[in-house]
């Protein structure tokens, strides 16, 4: 009879510590894309770039005109002169790249240069207009038959740059691949698997708002000044080009590009950024994932496990599993899954849960020790008054 | 004390075996992956290594030089880096400029850190430069037709109000700003129709066409003949220009040099 009492108490506490989870993921899920919840996503996700291992692919080289070349090479006028510009993707493709990204507005070029027909060339176009009616610009002059690639992201609310999008639709309802998409898939499969305007997208192309994963700060990629890149124009043919089969960016670090962005990694040049995205999506690199649903699963179960044995802790335990433990280990086992699986772990809501259904259990249980303290004091009271009573001499009729 | 005879002859074959491919690693990088190269070398070693050009250079590298000066460009993105020395011999080390590798502790800690501090607030220079959507430009006047193209740096296609108000231009020219209009669809469509217009020299004010100004400029209208050789005069001053000019005194330079190819061909 007691021990079915005592199950019965442990089941009534498991189902509403249950309750109590299912209903907390519930409002996570439904608070999840508000301000608050955004914010404290975006601050976690710069936590976790800050504690990672800053190791870029070395297959990726940023080629930036400083404020020197700028200066001395173009003169210091914007738009960058087009033959100047020239000679520098010339002086690029010298060096047999696997793919060359041109992060420089051509719109007011005349034409595609012919000499350029047939290279592995991605050039930036840029987009224009408000989210929802967003229209391209022109590239190379007004062409559609180059290799092109949008470099479009996308600041978060609080200004900082997070997120892009693989392929952006445009208002004619076309979807325009991105500069790193692009850049990649020349890189594997050479220039003809250059994609332009797409009026669908297969199941594993995205339109949708993806995370950056910031693979490290402006000098963990090789990066080639235009005074640098000039010296290799003798180099001797048995020496290795150091952009020889490599992905090379071609874009501005100069004041006046007005090109740079704050990011996880404090300001990084509109390239850098570029170059982080390509990194990311070479094979073999891993992409940033939303929390796969097994995992989900786990963590929930890992918030059921937990709650069923805190009931059979005591009180002193139970309390400092939940203020200290848990929360350092739900940081940790997080911070594991994004530094190794570049993934997403969050048991809060199932461990917020719990909390709260332990502070409604002690809640309770003190309510109902004070009822039974006062019910205690009141039949302590009559017990008292009527030994009182019994005890006093009786005047009846005497 | 029995289970450490075999675990030792093992773990000093491990270590010799990592310590093998760690060496052999280095090896490679040394040869394969230099952060840099000489450019330029006087008499100067690396370790055993006479250097020469385009020999690899890497960071942290103590170089030393027993006469001339050294140049050496890494790939930190920025120019080239010589070093001079006073006195021979001397050593120099190339500077270390991608992020150092930290432990796992390290970074756990910038991790906590970050959550627990505030973020540094990062400064935005609000000031328009280096974008002007006009210069200074010898354009062409042709069969009533200015073509306003080498004037017109980067404006959006649309349609546009075109000003010109004469600084020097013949006596017979009317006085006052004329004005038209230009549907701006570069390269194709480039032209402003202006019917009654004399070579000189102009101030051409560009705005759109919900008036907004999208500033002014000095501008040398040619006729078609006098284009050729005037062009050619502004372009050749232009590139007599000494670099890195504020662009105050690039503006002053290029207005002389406009009024110096206009009054040159007469």
């Amino acid at each position: 009879m007691k021990e079915r009492s005592a199950r019965r108490k442990f089941w009534r506490y498991f189902g509403v510590g249950v309750c109590w989870m299912a209903f907390t993921s519930g409002i996570h899920e439904l608070a999840d894309r508000t301000w608050l919840v955004q914010r404290l996503e975006t601050a976690n996700l710069d936590a976790l770039f800050s504690g990672k291992k800053r190791i870029v692919s070395p297959d990726v080289v940023v080629v930036s005109i400083t404020d020197d070349d700028y200066q001395n090479v173009f003169g210091g006028i914007s738009p960058l002169n087009a033959g100047k510009l020239m000679k520098v993707i010339d002086a690029i493709l010298a060096g047999n790249p696997k793919a060359l990204g041109v992060d420089f507005d051509t719109s007011g070029w005349a034409g595609p240069p012919a000499k350029y027909a047939g290279k592995p060339i991605v050039w930036a176009r840029e987009v224009l207009g408000e989210a929802g009616s967003l229209t391209m610009g022109k590239v190379l002059g007004g062409t559609e038959e180059v290799c092109y690639g949008v470099p479009a992201y996308f600041p978060d609310e609080d200004g900082i740059v997070r997120e892009y999008k693989e392929f952006i639709q445009g208002a004619d309802h076309k979807y325009y691949p991105s500069v790193a998409f692009n850049l990649v898939e020349v890189s594997q499969r050479g220039p003809q698997a250059c994609r332009g305007a797409l009026p669908n997208l297969d199941r594993n192309q995205s339109s949708e708002l993806e995370k950056i994963n910031f693979r490290g700060p402006k000098h963990a990629f090789d990066h080639l000044s235009i005074g640098v890149l000039r010296t290799l124009e003798n180099l001797p043919a048995s020496a290795v080009h150091p952009l020889h089969g490599k992905i090379v960016l071609l874009g501005g670090a100069y004041r006046a590009a007005r090109d740079a962005y704050p990011t996880p990694f404090s300001y990084l040049d509109g390239v850098d950024i570029i170059a982080n995205t390509v990194d990311m999506n070479l094979p073999g690199n891993k992409e940033l994932k939303d929390t796969p649903a097994w995992l989900n699963a786990v963590g929930y179960l890992q918030g059921v496990v937990l709650l069923a044995g805190l009931y059979f802790v005591s009180r002193t335990w139970s309390l400092l599993i939940q203020v200290l433990v848990v929360p350092v280990y739900a940081l940790l086992v997080n911070w594991v899954a994004f530094q190794w699986a570049g993934t997403f772990v969050s048991f809060v809501p199932c461990f917020v849960g719990i909390v709260i259904h332990e502070m409604v259990e002690h809640a309770t249980e003190y309510h109902r020790l004070q009822r039974e303290n006062r019910e205690l004091h009141e039949q302590m009271n009559h017990l008292r008054a009527a030994a009182t009573s019994a005890s006093t001499p009786f005047h009846g009729e005497g | 004390m029995k289970q450490k005879h075999p675990v030792a002859p093992a773990r000093t074959i491990c270590t010799v075996v990592c310590l093998a491919l760690l060496s052999c690693g280095a090896l490679l990088a040394t040869d394969g992956d230099p952060d840099g190269w000489v450019v330029a070398v006087g008499n100067w070693t690396r370790g055993q290594q006479v250097l020469k050009p385009y020999d690899g250079v890497f960071a942290n590298d103590q170089l030393r030089g027993t006469s001339g000066d050294i140049v050496v460009a890494l790939k930190d993105g920025q120019s080239q880096h010589p070093y001079h020395c006073d006195k021979y011999p001397c050593t120099v080390t190339i500077p270390g400029f991608r992020p150092v590798e930290d432990s796992l502790l390290a970074r756990l800690g910038r991790a906590f850190g970050e959550l627990a501090s505030h973020r540094d607030r990062m400064p935005i220079s609000a000031i328009s430069r280096g974008r002007e959507s006009l210069r200074q430009a010898v354009l062409e006047f042709h069969g009533g037709q200015l073509d306003l193209k080498d004037a017109v740096r980067s404006i959006n296609p649309g349609t546009y109000t075109v000003s010109l108000g004469p600084i020097e231009t013949a006596p017979s020219t009317t006085p006052g700003p004329l004005s038209g209009s230009v549907h701006w669809e570069p390269p194709e469509v480039t032209f402003a129709a202006f019917p009654a217009l004399a070579p000189g020299i102009y101030e051409l004010t560009l705005a759109s066409s919900e008036g907004a100004s999208l500033g002014s400029v000095v501008v040398l209208v040619a006729s078609e003949a006098d284009y050729p050789a005037q062009r050619k005069s502004f372009d050749a001053g232009v590139q007599s220009l000494p670099k890195g000019l504020d662009q105050v005194t690039l503006n002053a330079f290029l207005n002389a040099l406009l009024f110096d190819a206009g009054t040159g061909s007469k």
